[in-house]
C-alpha cells in the first residue's frame, strides 16, 4: 500500500474537515463577520400568540438565605427571548408579553416558572435543588449526558470538593471520592507520579494499567518520558495532570464501565479520566478573583528505631554470636573508630525538614449574554523536606473563550493552556538512609561546613545534595470545540486540538559527591541532559443528530478521530570538567556525547458512534461503537472493534410508584461491552538495532533493540456492570450500587524470560484472562438542611477483587513462581515462617517438601494476597452562615509488604526498628526475630533470606487517615471589593494504622512517603 | 440533497480509517536488523556493540562490582574487602554467596546477553548478501572468539552451563545445561574455528580489537584445562613464534599501551580517560571503602621484588596501613598511556611453563617461570622436583597477576588447590570451587536444575 507521508495525511484530514464545513455551508451561508444569514421565512422560531403590548419586568432573585444570585437565567418560555441575573441578583427583562411565562434557572436550584400576570416588579427566591439529579449534566467525552438518564458508570468529583486544597497535583484531592477509583500517590517529592486504578489492574504490565486522560477534549499522554528520574521518582512517573492548576478545574469525571468507555475504544480498558477547566459564565458581570495560599508540609509518619545504646548493643551481641572477637576493620561502628556515645535521629536529620508550600492565583471572568471568559494565572513553588534548596514551581495560565450566535446556532468553545513546571531535587532519595544509618555515624559536617568523610569512613548521606536532577516542563494545549446546528436537530461539529510538550532534564553527578578519598577530580564529573518534544494534534470531525418525537428520544453521534503524534529526543553527555562551576555548561566538558538522538511516531485513527435512545424518558438504550488502528502493532494486527451496549430503566417513573412519597428516584442500569488496551509503546514490532552513541576505538555501536514478534495485538477487556441508583425523601438521601465484572484477555505483556534468550522478556500475547469484579456502594445523604445550616455528607466503599481466571500453560511457563489460577495476580508465593526455634533461636520455616531443606520453588508455597479487600472515603461538608466546614476520612483495608520485607539481616551495620529488639534469646525465648549476625554466619544469612520472604514480611497495612479538613469563612465586604474568603487546610493530619512500616500507603522503600500538610489562604473576590 | 452530506461524510470517515493512516515512518534511532548487515560499516556497529558492553559492564570489565577482577581475588585470597552496603560482593568476598547473590546474577544476565549479541552478529554476517567475504570471516572471528571467552568464564565460575549458539528464544529458554567436560570440547572447536576466520594482523594498531593469536592463547588456557599438555605446549609456542610479540623487559612498561607484549587490550571510551581498573582500586589519605590487598599477599613478596613498588601502593592513616592495587596508575583526564590490558604475553609464558612441566620437561619449563621473576629483580630459580615446580609457578603467578581476571583463582583450581584457601578463608568448603546458579534463572528455566551442590 502506497504509505503517505504526515504531512500528506494531516492535509488529508485538514482538507476533509473543510470540505465538510464547505459542503455544509450553502444551506446558511456564512458571512465574513459570523452573523449567520438566514433565509426569508425561518424567523418562525418565534411562536404567534404573543401579541399584545409588550412589559419591562425587574425584580431580584435570591436564594433562600436572601443572598443574590447573580448568573440565574430569566427566559420568556417557547422563545429564545431571556435575560440573566446582574451580580447583585437583579435583572431587567425588555418586550415580556402579558401572560408569557417566565422561566427562572440556575445551575443547583429548583428552576421556577411565573406566570405574568400584570406586575413589572418580580422578586424571585429559588430553592436550592439538593441534588439537582435531573439538571445536572455529566461530561461523557463526547457527548453529555443527564445524571438521571446515563446508563454508563461514571464518578463525578466537582470543583466545590477540589477548590484551594494544598496539593499541586489535583490527583491527591481526589483520593478516597470516588468508588472504584483507587489512587496511590507515588512519591512526597513534589512533580512526582501516581498509580492510579479504576478498577482494578487489567493488565499485567504496571505501564499496561495508565488510564487515559483527556483535557478539555484532547488526550494527553499518561506519562512523560524521564530519563534521569529512576533513583527520586518511582518507576520515572510523573503526572500530566501537574501541568494543570487545581483551582482552574471544575470537575473531573472518570469513565468506569463499558457503556461509557467503549466510545474510547482500544484506550478506554483502564477507564477514562476527563479534566474540564473551568469557564467564564455567559451574562456574568467581570469578575476578578485573587487567591492566594501558604502551606507547610512535614513527613506524615516516623518510626521508631533504635538508639545508640540500643544499636550497640545489637551489633557487639551480633559478633558474640558470630565469634568473632576482633572487629573488622571496617565495623567503624563498634571498633573504636566512631563515637560510640553519639546519637543522631538520622529521621529528624534527613528527612525532618519543613517543606513549604506558596500559591497565588489570578483569575479573571466575564461574559455577556453570548461570549463569556475566563483567564487565570497562577504560579506555585514549594520546597522538600530534605534542603530549602530544592524547589519545584509551577506557572499555569490558562485562557478559555466561549461564544454562541445570537440564533444559538453556532458554539465555539476555544481553550488555551500553558503550564511551566521547573523541579529541582536530589538524585537519589535518601529516605532509605534515614531509617538504617547507624545511630553513631558521625556529623555531616566539620566544623568548616565542609561535608565530613571520617576519614573516609563514613558514607556521607548529604553528599547526594551534590547530585542533583532538575527537569523543566513546558506544556501548551490549545482546544477548539465548535458545534454548529446545520439542520433542526443536526449538529455538525469539530473537536480539535493540539499538545506540545517541550520537557527538559538535567542531571548532575560532579565529583563532589563521592568521598574525596577516592582520588576522584572535577575530570570525572558528569552532566546528562536530555530534551524531549512532544506534539500531537487530534481532529475529531463528528454529526451529531437529536429528535424527539412524541416518547421516543433519539440521539445519534457519528464521529471520526485521527490523532498524530510525535516525539523528538536528544540526550547529552558531558564528562570531565575543568571545574564544576561550569558543569551546567557542557560546552565545558571534555567530551560530550550523543546518548540519544530519536523521532518517532504515533498515529491512531478511528471511528466511533453512539445511539441513545429513549421511551418515555424512563427505557433507555445506549449503544456505542469504535474501530480503531494504531500504528503501535505489526502491519496485519493494527486495527480492531470495539463497542458497548447499555441500558438504563427509570422505574420510579412508572405509574406504580410515580405518587410514591418516599421513593423519589430510581433507576436499574446495566451495561456490557469490549475495550481495548495499546499502551505497549511504540514500534514494540519492528525487528531493529538501536543506535548507541556509546562507542568503542572510536565507533559507534548498535545493540539488537528487542526480541521480535511482529505478531501481537490488542489487549482486550470486556466489562459487564448492573447498577441501581435510588433516591429517597426527595434525593436527600441517596444510594448508588454497582456490581462490576471485567475480563482482560489476550494479555499484552513483556513475558519474562531467562537470560539465555539474551533479553529479559518478549512482548507477547499471553492467553492469560484476568478477572477484576467488584462491588461499588455510594451514599449521599443530606442530613440537614435550614436555612442557615446545611449538612451534606457522601460515603463510598469499594469492594475489589482481583483474579487469574484462566492461564493455559501457567505450570511450564516462566510465570509458574508468580501467578496462580484462582488468585490476584498481586499474590507473592512466600515460606512459611513458623517463629524461632526453641534450641537456638533460629528462624524456623515449614519444610513443605520434606527433603530436610528450605528450598525455592518447593517451599515457598504460601500464596500471600497482597490486595485491597475495601477501600474508600466519607466527606462531609457542612454550611453554617457564611462558614463552611468539611473534612475526608479515606479508608483502606488491605494487606501489604511490610518493613521485614526490606529489612537488612539485624545485627549489621545498619539500624532498626525497635521492633527487632524483641530478639530470641534463652531469657525470651518467644522472640520473634532470630539471633542478631554480623553477617559471618552463612546460615543465618541465608534464613534471613528466606525470612524476608516469608510470612512475616507480609501484614496488614489497614488505614484511616484524615485526608483533609478545610475551614473557611466568607467575609462580605462591599460593592467594589464583594467578597473576602479566608481558608485553612490540612491534608493528611492523622493516620491509624497498625501497619509495620513507614506508611501504609506508601510501600515503596527508599523513596520518601506523602507528607502531612498545613495551609492558610485567603481568596478576594472583586 | 442532505442526505449526500450525511454520505459523504460517513464515506470520508471510512477512508479515514484506511491502512495509511496509521502508517508511520521508522524511528531515527533504529535500523533494521537485515540492513545492519547489508553494509560493513553498520555491521561493525553491531560488533562494535558487543566490544562496549565487555568494557563497560561485563565480567571482564576489570574496575566494576560485576568484574571477575576483584571479585575473584576477594572470593580467594588477594583483596580484603571493606565494603558493608554491598551485600552482593560481599558476601562473594566472605564465601558466602546464595543463590539469590544479585552481583552472580548481574554477571550471569550481562554474560548471556553478549553471548546473544555475539550470536547475532555470527549469524547476520553468515547470511549476508553483501558484505564481502573477509569482512564476513572477520565478524564472525571476532564474535565467535569473544563468545568463547564469555563461555570459558561462564563454565569456569558456574561448572555446567547452558550453551546456544541460536537466537531462537523458545528454544533458548528451555535451555538444559551441558557437562562442563562438553562446554570445553565445543570451544575447542569454536575457537578452532575464530583462528581459521581471524588473521593475525591487528586490525588495530593499538591492538584493541583481538587477533587470531588471542584465540590461540584461549585455547591454550582450555587446552590445560584438557590436561591436554602437548597441545598446550604446541598453541602457545605458536603464539610465542609469532614475530608480533616479545617479552616486555620493564617491569614499568607492563601496563603501558604500547608495549608488543599485549595480545588485547580494552580502550576506554574517550581519551584521557582512566582504565576502569585505576579509579575502582584508588584510594588516598584514608582507610579503603572497596578493597585494599591482603596482607597475605603483600607477604608473599620479597622486599626486593620490583613489582612490590611498581604494582602496589601503601596507603597509610594514623597507625594503620594497607596496600592497594596500582598496576594501572593515571586517574580521569591524565591517562595518556593506559588501556586495560586483556592478555599479555607472560601468561603465554606460564602456560608453556605449566605444560612442560606437566610433560616433565622441567629444565625446559624453568627459563618460562623465571622469565617474570628475572624482570622483578628476583633470583632465577634453580631446578626443581615437579611438585615444587608447581607450587612455585602459584606463587608467581600469584604475584605476577594478582587482581587480573581471576587468575589466582583459576589457577588453583585447575591445579587443584583451592582447599589451600581455608587457612585464611573460614568459610571456604569444597563445594564453593563453583558459584550457584541465579535463583531467578532456575525459576525461570526449570530445565536449568539442578542447582549446583552444596547451594
Amino acid at each position: 500500500m502506497k504509505k503517505i507521508t504526515k504531512t500528506q495525511s494531516g492535509i488529508y484530514i485538514v482538507a476533509l474537515c473543510v470540505c465538510l464545513f464547505l459542503l455544509t455551508g450553502p444551506g446558511h451561508p456564512v458571512r465574513a463577520g459570523g452573523q449567520p444569514v438566514f433565509p426569508a421565512g425561518d424567523s418562525g422560531l418565534f411562536p404567534a400568540g404573543f401579541q399584545q403590548e409588550p412589559l419591562t419586568i425587574t425584580g431580584k432573585v435570591t436564594d433562600t438565605s436572601g443572598e443574590p444570585l447573580p448568573g440565574v437565567s430569566i427566559a420568556i418560555k417557547g422563545t429564545f427571548t431571556g435575560t440573566i441575573t446582574g451580580a447583585d441578583g437583579t435583572y431587567v427583562l425588555k418586550n415580556a408579553p402579558e401572560g408569557a411565562v417566565l422561566s427562572f434557572s440556575f445551575v443547583g436550584f429548583k428552576t421556577r416558572e411565573i406566570t405574568l400576570d400584570g406586575q413589572t416588579q418580580l422578586d424571585v427566591q429559588l430553592e436550592e435543588d439538593i441534588t439537582a439529579l435531573s439538571e445536572v449534566t455529566i461530561n461523557a467525552g463526547y457527548y453529555t449526558v443527564k445524571d438521571r438518564e446515563r446508563t454508563g458508570s461514571i464518578a463525578r468529583v466537582r470543583a466545590k470538593e477540589l477548590e484551594n486544597q494544598p496539593v499541586s497535583n489535583v490527583l491527591s484531592s481526589v483520593q478516597g471520592r470516588m468508588a472504584g477509583v483507587n489512587i496511590t500517590q507515588g512519591s512526597g517529592v513534589p512533580g512526582g507520579g501516581y498509580s492510579i486504578q479504576i478498577r482494578g489492574t487489567n493488565s499485567l504490565r504496571r505501564a499496561g494499567n495508565y488510564p487515559m486522560y483527556i483535557v478539555d477534549g484532547v488526550p494527553v499522554s499518561p506519562q512523560t518520558t524521564s530519563t534521569y528520574s529512576t533513583g527520586i521518582f518511582p518507576y520515572t512517573e510523573t503526572n500530566p495532570l501537574t501541568a494543570i492548576n487545581p483551582n482552574d478545574i471544575e470537575s473531573i469525571e472518570i469513565l468506569k464501565d463499558a457503556d461509557a468507555t467503549a466510545i474510547y475504544g482500544s484506550r478506554g480498558a483502564n477507564g477514562v479520566i476527563l479534566i474540564t477547566t473551568k469557564k467564564g459564565k455567559a451574562g456574568r458581570k467581570t469578575a476578578l478573583s485573587i487567591n492566594s495560599s501558604y502551606g507547610i508540609s512535614r513527613v506524615a509518619n516516623q518510626m521508631e528505631l533504635m538508639n545508640t545504646g540500643q544499636y550497640l548493643d545489637m551489633r557487639r551481641q551480633a559478633y558474640i554470636n558470630d565469634g568473632i572477637t576482633n572487629y573488622p576493620a571496617n565495623a567503624y561502628d563498634v571498633n573504636g573508630t566512631w563515637d560510640e556515645t553519639r546519637y543522631t535521629d538520622w529521621q529528624d536529620e534527613l528527612i525532618g525538614g519543613t517543606a513549604t508550600n506558596s500559591n497565588i492565583q489570578l483569575s479573571l471572568s466575564g461574559g455577556s449574554e453570548n461570549t463569556s471568559f475566563l483567564i487565570s494565572g497562577s504560579h506555585n513553588r514549594q520546597t522538600t523536606v530534605f534542603s530549602d534548596d530544592f524547589r519545584y514551581k509551577t506557572t499555569n495560565l490558562s485562557a478559555n473563550l466561549s461564544h454562541r450566535s445570537n440564533d444559538k446556532r453556532l458554539t465555539l468553545a476555544a481553550s488555551g493552556l500553558f503550564s511551566d513546571q521547573s523541579n529541582n531535587v536530589i538524585y537519589e532519595d535518601i529516605t532509605g538512609q534515614a531509617f538504617k544509618l547507624s545511630p553513631n555515624a558521625p556529623a555531616l559536617y566539620n566544623e568548616d561546613g565542609s561535608l565530613n568523610w571520617e576519614n573516609n569512613t563514613f558514607t556521607n548521606p548529604l553528599a547526594a545534595y551534590e547530585s542533583t536532577y532538575s527537569n523543566d516542563s513546558k506544556t501548551f494545549n490549545l482546544n477548539l470545540n465548535l458545534s454548529y446546528e446545520l439542520l433542526p436537530s443536526v449538529f455538525v461539529k469539530l473537536n480539535g486540538g493540539t499538545n506540545y510538550q517541550f520537557f527538559n532534564e538535567i542531571a548532575l553527578r560532579p565529583n563532589t559527591m563521592y568521598n574525596p578519598a577516592f582520588g576522584i577530580t572535577p575530570a570525572n564529573s558528569m552532566a546528562l541532559k536530555s530534551q524531549n518534544q512532544r506534539f500531537s494534534y487530534l481532529l475529531e470531525p463528528q454529526l451529531n443528530y437529536r429528535h424527539t418525537f412524541h416518547n421516543h428520544e433519539l440521539d445519534i453521534l457519528l464521529g471520526g478521530t485521527y490523532q498524530e503524534r510525535e516525539n523528538t529526543g536528544l540526550g547529552l553527555l558531558g564528562y570531565g570538567f575543568q571545574s564544576n562551576a561550569l558543569i551546567t555548561n557542557l560546552a565545558a566538558a571534555s567530551t560530550v556525547s550523543i546518548s540519544d538522538d530519536s523521532r518517532t511516531e504515533y498515529k491512531y485513527a478511528a471511528v466511533f458512534g453512539r445511539i441513545n435512545y429513549q421511551y418515555k424518558s424512563r427505557y433507555i438504550l445506549n449503544l456505542t461503537g469504535r474501530r480503531d488502528g494504531s500504528s503501535r502493532f505489526g502491519p496485519d494486527k493494527r486495527f480492531a472493534n470495539f463497542g458497548a451496549v447499555g441500558a438504563a430503566w427509570l422505574f420510579s417513573e412508572e405509574n406504580f410508584l410515580a405518587r410514591s412519597s418516599w421513593l423519589s428516584f430510581g433507576k436499574l442500569r446495566g451495561s456490557y461491552g469490549i475495550t481495548g488496551s495499546d499502551l505497549i509503546g511504540d514500534y514494540q514490532h519492528l525487528d531493529t538495532y538501536t543506535v548507541s552513541s556509546n562507542s568503542y576505538g572510536g565507533s559507534t555501536s548498535l545493540y539488537p533493540s528487542r526480541l521480535h514478534n511482529p505478531y501481537f495485538s490488542w489487549e482486550k477487556t470486556t466489562k459487564l456492570e448492573v447498577a441501581l441508583e435510588l433516591g429517597f425523601l426527595d434525593d436527600r438521601v441517596q444510594v448508588h450500587t454497582a456490581w462490576y465484572r471485567n475480563r482482560s484477555g489476550n494479555q499484552l505483556v513483556g513475558i519474562p524470560l531467562p537470560a539465555t534468550t539474551g533479553f529479559s522478556s518478549i512482548q507477547a500475547n499471553l492467553p492469560a484472562t484476568v478477572e477484576n469484579k467488584g462491588l461499588e456502594l455510594e451514599l449521599s445523604t443530606t442530613p440537614v438542611s435550614t436555612r442557615y445550616f446545611r449538612w451534606t455528607s457522601n460515603f463510598n466503599i469499594s469492594f475489589p477483587e482481583n483474579k487469574l481466571v484462566e492461564f493455559p500453560g501457567l505450570e511450564g511457563s516462566t510465570y509458574a513462581n508468580q501467578y496462580v489460577v484462582g488468585y490476584p495476580t498481586s499474590i507473592v508465593k512466600v515460606y512459611n515462617y513458623e517463629g524461632t526455634d526453641p534450641e537456638t533461636g533460629n528462624y524456623v520455616f515449614t519444610d513443605y517438601n520434606n527433603d530436610g531443606a528450605i528450598t525455592s520453588p518447593d517451599d515457598n508455597q504460601v500464596i500471600e494476597e497482597v490486595a485491597i479487600n475495601y477501600f474508600g472515603g466519607w466527606s462531609n461538608q457542612l454550611t453554617y452562615k457564611r462558614w463552611d466546614f468539611s473534612f475526608l476520612f479515606q479508608f483502606v483495608d488491605q494487606r501489604q509488604k511490610n518493613y521485614i520485607s526490606s529489612m537488612i539481616r539485624p545485627g549489621s551495620m545498619f539500624n532498626q526498628p525497635v521492633e527487632v529488639l524483641d530478639v530470641w534469646s534463652q531469657d525470651n525465648p518467644d522472640g520473634q526475630y532470630m539471633p542478631y549476625s554480623s553477617g559471618a554466619d552463612a546460615q543465618k544469612n541465608q534464613l534471613h533470606g528466606y525470612f524476608s520472604k516469608s510470612t512475616a514480611s507480609i501484614g496488614d497495612a489497614s488505614f484511616v487517615r484524615l485526608k483533609n479538613v478545610q475551614l473557611s469563612y466568607r467575609l462580605p465586604v462591599g460593592s467594589y471589593l464583594q467578597d473576602v474568603r479566608f481558608y485553612v487546610q490540612g491534608q493528611n493530619l492523622l493516620t491509624i494504622t497498625d501497619y509495620f512500616g513507614v506508611d501504609p500507603e506508601f510501600i515503596l522503600t527508599g523513596f520518601l512517603p506523602p507528607l502531612k500538610t498545613w495551609a492558610f489562604g485567603i481568596q478576594l473576590n472583586f | 440533497m442532505k442526505k449526500r452530506y450525511f454520505y459523504f461524510f460517513l464515506v470520508a470517515l471510512l477512508l479515514a480509517s484506511c491502512e495509511d493512516l496509521v502508517e508511520v515512518d521508522d524511528p531515527t534511532n533504529q535500523l533494521g536488523t537485515a540492513q545492519v548487515f547489508e553494509d560493513v560499516q553498520t555491521a561493525n556497529a553491531a560488533l562494535t556493540s558487543l566490544y562496549v558492553n565487555l568494557r563497560d559492564r561485563s565480567v571482564i570489565t576489570e574496575g566494576s562490582y560485576i568484574g571477575i577482577g576483584p571479585l575473584l581475588a576477594s572470593y580467594a585470597d588477594d583483596l580484603d574487602c571493606y565494603h558493608y552496603d554491598q551485600n552482593g560482593v560481599v558476601d562473594i568476598s566472605q564465601n558466602l554467596q546464595q543463590e539469590t547473590n544479585t552481583t552472580i546474577e548481574s554477571i550471569w544476565k550481562a554474560a548471556y546477553q553478549q553471548i546473544y549479541y555475539a550470536n547475532a552478529i555470527i549469524y547476520g554476517a553468515q547470511h549476508s548478501t553483501a558484505l564481502p567475504t573477509e569482512d564476513k570471516n572477520r565478524l564472525q572471528g571476532e564474535a565467535i572468539l569473544l563468545r568463547s571467552l564469555l563461555y570459558y568464564y561462564l563454565q569456569q565460575l558456574f561448572g555446567d552451563i547452558p550453551y546456544t549458539t541460536s537466537l531462537d528464544y523458545e528454544y533458548n529458554r528451555s535451555l538444559g545445561k551441558t557437562e562442563a567436560s562438553a562446554v570445553l570440547e565445543q570451544l575447542v572447536s569454536d575457537l578452532g574455528d575464530a583462528i581459521v576466520l581471524l588473521e593475525d594482523d591487528y586490525r588495530n594498531a593499538e591492538r584493541i580489537y583481538p587477533n587470531g593469536k588471542v584465540a590461540e592463547l584461549l585455547l591454550a588456557r582450555i587446552y590445560l584445562l584438557q590436561e591436554e599438555w602437548a597441545l598446550a605446549q604446541q598453541t602457545a609456542e605458536s603464539i610465542l613464534q609469532s614475530p608480533l610479540y616479545a617479552f616486555q623487559p620493564d617491569i614499568l612498561e607492563v601496563f603501558h599501551k604500547s608495549g608488543s607484549h599485549i595480545l588485547w587490550q580494552l580502550k576506554p571510551k574517550n581519551s584521557g580517560d582512566a582504565t576502569t581498573e585505576a579509579t575502582f582500586y584508588y584510594f588516598t589519605g584514608a582507610a579503603p571503602h572497596a578493597y585494599a590487598l591482603t596482607g597475605d599477599l603483600v607477604g608473599s613478596f620479597t622486599g626486593d621484588d620490583l613489582r612490590k613498588q611498581a604494582w602496589m601502593a601503601p596507603v597509610s592513616l594514623n597507625d594503620d596501613s594497607w596496600y592497594r592495587p596500582d598496576k594501572y596508575k593515571n586517574l580521569a583526564g591524565t591517562n595518556t598511556n593506559e588501556y586495560s590490558v586483556v592478555f599479555r604475553l607472560e601468561e603465554v609464558y606460564f602456560i608453556l611453563a605449566e605444560a612442560l612441566a606437566k610433560q616433565n620437561r622441567l629444565d625446559e619449563a624453568l627459563p618460562y617461570l623465571n622469565a617474570t621473576r628475572e624482570r622483578a629483580g628476583l633470583d632465577a630459580l634453580a631446578s626443581l622436583s615437579s611438585e615444587d615446580f608447581i607450587t612455585e609457578l602459584l606463587a608467581e603467578k600469584r604475584r605476577e597477576f594478582f587482581t587480573e581476571f581471576g587468575h589466582r583463582f583459576f589457577d588453583l583450581k585447575r591445579l587443584g588447590r583451592l582447599d589451600e584457601l581455608s587457612a585464611v578463608k573460614p568459610n571456604w568448603v569444597a563445594h564453593k570451587s563453583v558459584w550457584p546458579l541465579p535463583q531467578n534463572e532456575l525459576l525461570l528455566n526449570p530445565n536449568l536444575n539442578p542447582q549446583n551442590p552444596g547451594y
